[in-house]
């Protein structure tokens, strides 16, 4: 960000009573996004060796699982001081890494008990925990992932591999639009919110991939109930049905408006189209809650999450190539349509409704 | 209007504004876009997903290689559609979203016209072929249309090509050298060709003159070297090898170049982490690992030294940019 932005907001804020005083970052710069990275990358480095290091040192403790639960204690412990004092984001990664070794360690004591659907499960728990209790940005958002990770390899073995991909966009967009209701824990549900996307747009982007742990993971015998595939599509739908909701509801649009009625509309038609490529829609609905929310990070997300679904979807054997092909070519001429419609018949009907007029005309 | 989501939330993160006065904050930040914002994305939207749609479908359809329609027809589909695309780009006003979106439609139709023609003749060509003769059928309208975005998908499909003619020749350097050479050095000759000439023709040319791509190019190029300089390491060629060399004076022309000649953290944070790297590995590849751990720490500690030197050097060049 630059300073002369900062300086004008500093003052716009001034001027309406919110902020009082001297611009607090005047003289502070922040570190741009590459500088980070760099940071983040030499970190983790250092930190593989450091603990290539201590499990040179201590490596009785892996032949015990008592000796690892207690390790990792400690590791997490440390990583937790480390991270609650001020820090630079050199030794924030630093934590993270000795974070990740406990994580390792917990995971090692734990799958040599039992390698079953309870171990995941336990472990699903603990990063949720470590998501809520870390104070830290990138551990929550890790811990986050991991946990929707842990939970759907649950549900894998359980007989339901869709599920979580569909209903986890309810969360997110609940979360996504209230970004700056809940002020006193902005920076742990910023940490959540992310996990939560990068995890729903992974499960979204891998079908195959979930396909292939289904038939690794789960036996007949674990299955609890058995949900019929159209459920979830339908889950999915209502979920597009949803998020579209609350962004016209959070822009102060009527449901019965009849340009609510059209995006409705417009959302029921893609959602059909695009229910056996799921990826598709979940790409989309992250990009408009980012661009709601002026979040470029939740844009480029849902960008680079619809690319990337692109090219995986070539290889998705469930359906063959034409259906594929038909899929997209429709999914085209729909998208090309409603732009059309967008420009022809929006100015219109947002000429008739007081609330929105000359909004919509170039 | 430009949001201010950034500061804001810089803001908000250091307890400067009080939670009833938030949705005023949000406002005067301009967070939530205006309604012409909104028409504007949700236009632009729309249109790149029919594009690329469209576009990926038809090579879907040909990938298929659907038995039921004869090849003329399969022909006719692909290149009416592909005539089609280039009527809309010609009709549109240039260097606008939909003539940039018919643009890149006809160049993916255009490769699964390409695949089509190798599938149906089974000319016997080999892969790296068809993506060679694709780059080079898209050159002409890159160079008319000066679209950056084209320009990257074209050195895309150099490197694709490249990279399948290594599979097929293992030694493709044979008619140069004797011995075997590692094919990643044709890999970095064409890419820090590329880097070089559009880091030239940039400085006289606006429309070249945007950030990412040139970064995109040094990404890619610095990564080549990096990792040619790690293999010389690794497999113990430092003396017999150029790699190391080459990797210095690549460091040396970006220092020169973003830090003399102008300045670009990204370039100048690319290459701390390249340097951080490498000297690692070389340290690494130096010390004799006797099992107590020892060596880890003295590694660890150098990354350490290197990373915050590195960070401590691009706080004091951004202080001199600001």
């Amino acid at each position: 960000m630059t300073t002369a932005k900062q300086s004008r907001l500093w003052q716009a804020l001034s001027d309406a009573n919110i902020v009082e005083g001297d611009d607090p970052t005047r003289n502070t710069l922040s570190s741009p996004w590459y500088v980070k990275a760099l940071l983040a990358m030499s970190g983790w480095l250092g930190a593989i060796f450091i603990l290539a290091f201590i499990l040179a040192i201590f490596s009785f403790f892996m032949e015990e699982a008592i000796a690892c639960f207690i390790m990792n204690f400690a590791l997490f412990s440390g990583t937790y001081a480390i991270l609650s004092t001020p820090k630079s984001e050199f030794f924030e990664h630093l934590a993270l890494a000795f974070s990740l070794a406990g994580q390792a360690l917990f995971c090692w004591a734990l799958f040599s008990q039992n390698f079953d659907h309870n171990s995941w499960l336990i472990l699903g728990v603990l990063q949720a925990i470590l998501a809520y209790v870390m104070p830290s940005f990138l551990h929550r958002l890790f811990s986050t992932a991991f946990a929707v990770a842990a939970f759907e390899i649950v549900l894998i073995s359980y007989g339901q591999p869709y599920i979580l991909g569909s209903t986890l966009i309810f969360p997110i967009v609940w979360l996504g639009l209230r970004e700056f209701t809940f002020i006193k824990h902005y920076q742990r549900n910023k940490g959540v919110f992310y996990g939560l996307v990068i995890a729903m747009l992974a499960l979204n982007s891998q079908q195959f991939l979930s396909e292939d742990l289904f038939a690794l993971i789960s036996t007949a015998d674990d299955y609890l109930i058995t949900i019929s595939p159209w459920l979830i599509q339908g889950i999915f739908i209502a979920a597009a049905l949803f998020t579209n909701q609350q962004l016209l509801q959070k822009n102060s649009i009527k449901l019965n408006d009849k340009l609510a009625i059209a995006i409705m509309l417009i959302t029921l038609i893609l959602a059909f189209i695009t229910f056996k490529a799921p990826g598709v829609l979940a790409g989309l609905i992250i990009m408009l809650l980012g661009f709601n929310q002026s979040n470029r990070v939740a844009i480029g997300l849902g960008t680079i999450s619809l690319l990337v679904y692109c090219s995986s979807y070539y290889y998705y054997m469930e359906e063959t190539l034409l259906f594929k092909a038909g899929l997209l070519f429709i999914l085209g001429a729909v998208a090309l349509v409603c732009r059309l419609a967008l420009i022809k018949v929006l100015p219109r009907l947002a000429l008739t409704d007081n609330h929105h007029k000359g909004a919509y005309e170039k | 209007m430009e949001s201010s989501r950034g500061e804001l939330v810089n803001l908000i993160e250091q307890e400067k504004i009080a939670k009833d006065n938030i949705k005023q904050a949000i406002n005067i930040a301009n967070i939530h876009p205006a309604p012409k914002a909104w028409f504007d994305f949700i236009n632009q939207l729309l249109l790149w997903l029919g594009c690329v749609s469209l576009g990926l479908s038809v090579i879907f359809f040909i990938a298929h290689n659907w038995s039921e329609i004869g090849r003329f027809a399969k022909f006719a589909l692909v290149e009416i559609s592909l005539i089609f695309a280039i009527i809309v780009y010609v009709k549109t006003k240039p260097q606008t979203n939909a003539s940039n979106g018919a643009l890149i439609t006809a160049t993916l139709l255009l490769g699964a016209l390409m695949a089509l023609f190798g599938q149906t003749y089974q000319t016997g060509a080999d892969p790296w072929q068809l993506f060679f003769n694709w780059a080079l059928f898209i050159l002409p309208w890159a160079l008319i249309a000066r679209f950056t975005s084209l320009w990257i998908i074209w050195l895309a499909l150099l490197n694709i090509a490249l990279a399948l003619y290594c599979d097929v020749n293992t030694n493709p350097l044979s008619l140069f050298f004797t011995n075997k050479v590692n094919p990643l050095w044709l890999f970095i000759g064409l890419n820090s060709f590329i880097f070089a000439c559009w880091h030239t023709l940039s400085l006289s040319r606006t429309w070249m003159k945007k950030t990412w791509a040139i970064r995109v190019i040094a990404l890619v190029t610095g990564t080549l070297i990096t990792e040619n300089a790690l293999l010389a390491i690794v497999d113990d060629y430092i003396i017999h090898t150029l790699a190391l060399p080459v990797w210095g004076v690549f460091l040396g022309a970006i220092y020169w170049l973003y830090r003399k000649v102008s300045i670009d953290l990204f370039m100048l944070s690319g290459a701390c982490l390249s340097g951080i790297v490498v000297l690692t590995a070389l340290v690494g590849n130096g010390v004799i690992f006797s099992g107590d751990g020892a060596e880890y720490l003295l590694i660890s500690i150098i990354v350490i030294g290197l990373g915050s030197g590195s960070a401590f050097w691009l706080k004091q060049v951004q202080q001199e940019m600001n």
